[in-house]
Order: structure tokens, then sequence, then C-alpha cells
């Protein structure tokens, strides 16, 4: 028979099937930061009144830690968050404290939790412990707020000195 | 110009008296069964047609997860990817394969704890002919084949990075306090054209 196809069959394409690759990165992270509108200025109040003395606290909550971290299973499963001073010194008959107060904001993970009121010295104090993968969140309102308090000793009237009014800096550290 | 007209006609004419002949005499088979016929068969088959591909602007390897270094408070940030695209070419069977889906899963590798990897294909673009699928929405992969696109009759999408369907990786990190920092897990995704 002279029949013929203008095409021919053909068998079944086998392309059809695609791959391709997704690579998932999760690096190490540790950061910190202390988010604030200005430096912080701690000044006993005056007295209004002879006879009487300088207020014995004077507070301030205008800054906020803020900080990321992944954790790894085996081989660093918490950080926590360290505080101490770098430079200057706090006057005599004063103490520096600091307290970081709950988390809030708009991270996400498993935060730490606050130790509260730690002396601020040249001795790293744990401030915020146990820190699990997370993110805080950016910015005030967001991470754990931090507390300042500047005491008067007790029975250091004595000592105080309105010439070693200082500038200190204060370092925060995020590890295990 | 009538003249050449005839001439042309005559030509024609004289070419399909030569093929005539030409099958005459090399046709044994008939349709009539004496012997002497002809047949002169046309057969036009419609081949049967499942391919696809994916595509991009530049590599179809992608990377999700944190970029580093990254500024402190901030978690994730490179979660999405929209840069790959799906092409391909169907023809139905009427009755045998009406219609046909894309099936998507992860073929090797598996997505670290804490997390899920979310795809999702959008609506075709309007290159290419015919009835394209639609698309499932959002899945989530697994190692098992799952329909991200459907009801594909015949049809093509046009060929080549944002023609077809675009596909849209999530890396959903919801259960953020679970991950853990490791090296890059590659994961190979599979896409599959079938009924």
């Amino acid at each position: 028979m002279g029949a013929f196809s203008a095409f021919s069959q053909t068998s079944p394409p086998l392309h059809n099937i695609a791959t391709h690759i997704v690579a998932v990165e999760i690096p190490a992270v540790s950061l910190v930061n202390v988010i604030g509108t200005q430096n912080v200025n701690l000044t006993f109040n005056n007295p209004t009144e002879a006879g009487t003395g300088l207020s014995n606290t004077i507070s301030d909550s205008s800054f906020w830690l803020n900080y990321s971290f992944i954790k790894g299973s085996g081989t660093r499963p918490y950080n926590h968050v360290y505080a101490k001073i770098i430079n200057g010194s706090v006057p005599l008959g004063t103490r520096l404290s600091v307290c970081a107060k709950p988390y809030q904001g708009s991270g996400l993970g498993t935060f730490g939790s606050p130790t509260g009121k730690v002396l601020l010295n040249y001795n790293e104090a744990r401030v915020v412990e146990n820190i699990s993968s997370c993110f805080t969140g950016v910015g005030p309102g967001n991470g754990h707020q931090l507390v300042y308090q500047l005491s008067l000793l007790p029975n250091t009237y004595h000592l105080l000195n309105y010439e070693e009014s200082q500038q200190l800096s204060v370092l925060y550290t995020i590890s295990e | 110009m009538t003249k050449l007209l005839k001439i042309l006609t005559y030509l024609v004419v004289l070419f399909l008296c030569t093929i005539e002949a030409h099958a005459q005499g090399n046709s044994n088979g008939n349709v009539n069964g004496n012997g002497n016929g002809y047949a002169f068969g046309l057969g036009v088959n419609i081949p049967q047609i499942s391919i696809i591909a994916l595509r991009s602007n530049s590599s179809t390897s992608i990377s999700l997860g944190l970029d580093g270094p990254a500024e402190a408070g901030l978690g994730a940030t490179n979660t999405k990817d929209s840069s790959i695209w799906v092409n391909y070419t169907f023809v139905k069977g009427k009755n045998t394969r009406p219609k046909a889906k894309v099936y998507a899963k992860i073929s090797s590798g598996s997505v670290p704890s804490g997390m899920t990897l979310n795809v999702e294909a959008k609506s075709p673009t309007s290159h290419g002919k015919g009835n394209k699928g639609t698309s499932t929405g959002e899945i989530t992969l697994t190692s098992t084949d799952q329909a991200i696109i459907e009801n594909i009759k015949s049809a093509n999408t046009g060929k080549g990075a944002n023609k077809g369907h675009n596909l849209v990786y999530d890396l959903d990190l919801s259960s953020y306090n679970i991950v853990n920092y490791t090296a890059p897990v590659v994961l190979t995704i599979t896409y599959t054209i079938a009924e």
C-alpha cells in the first residue's frame, strides 16, 4: 500500500521533569545594640531648702537593648548579654546600676530573661540571660528597656565631690 | 498575461499527471482489491507532549535564609525569591489525559528544623497559547509530589524567564526559637508535569 504519514508518531518526550537547587543558609549570629535618642545624663536633684540633701536616686529609662542570636544546637544553645564600664568611673559616694525590663516588641523567638538590677563597674555583669534563637526587633520599644539608676551610697555623703562628675562608657556584649 | 497563465496551467496539469503515473506504477496495494488501484494515504498525527522547564534571567540555583551580618534586632532578611519561572508545553488526549498538573517536591535534602519552605505558582503570563493551568496556591514543600498548577489542557507558556508561571518561594521561620545555625543546606526541588 502506498500510504504514508505526513508526520510520524513520536514517543512521549522524557522531558516532563525539571529540577533546580534551593540552598538554605543560616549563619551564626550574635549581635547586640543599645538604642536611645541621646546620651543619658544622670544628675541628682538639687535640694531646694537649706538643710536637706541630694535626692537618693535618679534614674533614666530611655535606652533599649536590641539583639539577634542564632544558636547552634550542640555548640552554643544559649547566649547572655553582659554590661561593664569601659571608660570613666562612678563618682565616690555613688553607685550606678542598670536593670533590663522583660522583653517587649515585634521580634520572634525565645528571648532572654532579665537578671534584675546589677551594679555597673569594670567587671562584666550579666544583664539578660538564656537567650535562644531570636531577634528582638529594632529601635526603641523593641527588646529590653534599660533602667539606669544612680544612687547615693549609705554613709558616704561626705565623699561627694561635684568636681567628680564623669562621662562613662558602658559596653554591652552578647556571648556565652 | 493571459498567455502566461495558460502556460502555467499546462505546467501544473503536466506535473500532476506525472505524480499520478508515478503513484500507479509503484502501488501494489489497492482499495478495491482488484490489484490495479492505488492508495494515497495522508496520516496527520499530533504528538503526545509533556515538557516542562525552569528558567531564570540568571541561575536557577537560589539561596534563602539569613543574610549576614544583619543589624542587631533583625531576623531573617532573605526569605523570599521570585526569580524562577515555569515553562511548559502540553498536548492533551481527550479521553486518555484530558488535563495535566505540575507537581513539586523536595527530591533531595531536608529543610532545617524550625522552618518550612513554601512555594506558590502565580497565574500564567499572556505568552504562549492554549489553556494554561491555574495555581493551586501556596504549598509547603515536602518529599512528596503536590500539585502546584492544575487544569492544564493543550497549551504552551512561551519559553524563557518572565513567561509562564512565576514561582514565589517563601522560607517561613515561624519556629524561630528552634532555628540553629548550620552550613548551607542544599535542596533539590523537582517539578513534574503529568496527569
